[in-house]
């Protein structure tokens, strides 16, 4: 099969797609918009070399993906990891784990309780799935990365500590905060709330 | 004897990581055994588990729906700007 461009259409098109992508990635709205503009200008400067053998939206996708990596190259975040997760350690357990009785066991008050009833409506609704959404971009940058890698671009566990040069201890103990905050995000907008 | 007690029952964060770890790779025995019966105790860890899998499924849901409807609309004037500067240098 051969696949064309129409740059005329690619607005149209992908736009949304493309935002809806970078945005995801970046939490971050003025970034994602230049991004993707600059993957639209540079797709349409390079649009001989493309060979036909790939969709267009695909081939736009690989083109802002690439732009994404090198963003985050250049922004040179270099506060280590497990500074980060050793610094904010404490205020994550007494805000989660930290039952008055029972040090350790999960603050009461955001216990969570649900029914299976509550997760079956819940679950594909277009109302938890944005808030879902809302709830990933108040998420702490460092997580942030780390959390789409996994569960936006489904990348997996090995090759994420691979990347970010993580130890799966650190990855883990990620992840799972970030799962915690998520719920304790949602049940504010009344998602499994007690 | 009490501090492993304690450790068994009131260690919710440590039971979170480890259920959440399970779904990648195999736990160590000891690990096996302390999430089994600290989940046979604690609702709200098994709350938890569920919650987990339920934004699982969701992410998954949408992963899947990215493509042919994306979670977001972008604003109708930076549309307009794109168009405009793509239309600038296809002249």
């Amino acid at each position: 099969m051969n696949f064309v461009l129409d740059p005329t259409q690619w607005i149209d098109r992908y736009a949304d797609y493309l935002f809806s992508y970078a945005y995801l990635r970046l939490n971050h709205r003025e970034t994602a918009e230049d991004i993707v503009q600059d993957t639209f200008l540079s797709a349409y400067k390079a649009r001989a070399q493309f060979k036909g053998n790939s969709h267009e939206k695909t081939w736009l996708t690989a083109i802002l993906k690439h732009k994404i990596a090198d963003y985050y190259r250049q922004k040179n975040d270099h506060e280590p990891i497990d500074r980060y997760l050793e610094q904010t350690q404490d205020s994550f357990r007494r805000r989660f784990f930290d039952d008055p009785k029972h040090q350790g066991r999960w603050t009461t008050r955001i216990a969570p309780t649900l029914t299976e009833y509550q997760v079956e409506t819940h679950i594909n609704s277009i109302e938890f799935s944005q808030t879902l959404l809302q709830c990933l971009g108040k998420m702490p940058p460092k997580l942030h990365q780390i959390f789409t890698a996994k569960y936006i671009d489904d990348t997996d566990s090995e090759q994420i500590c691979k990347d970010f040069a993580l130890s799966s201890s650190n990855y883990w103990v990620i992840i799972h905060r970030a799962k915690v905050l998520l719920r304790a995000c949602l049940a504010q907008y009344g998602f499994f709330a007690p | 004897m009490k501090q492993t007690l304690h450790y068994l029952f009131h260690n919710c964060e440590e039971a979170g990581r480890l259920s959440l770890m399970r779904e990648a790779r195999q736990l160590s025995l000891r690990q096996q055994i302390f999430l089994h019966i600290h989940l046979l105790f604690c609702r709200c860890c098994r709350n938890f588990g569920i919650i987990s899998a339920a934004i699982d499924r969701n992410f998954a849901h949408q992963r899947r729906q990215m493509s042919e409807q994306p979670p977001l609309v972008a604003s109708e004037e930076w549309k307009n700007k794109l168009r405009d500067e793509l239309n600038q240098i296809a002249e």
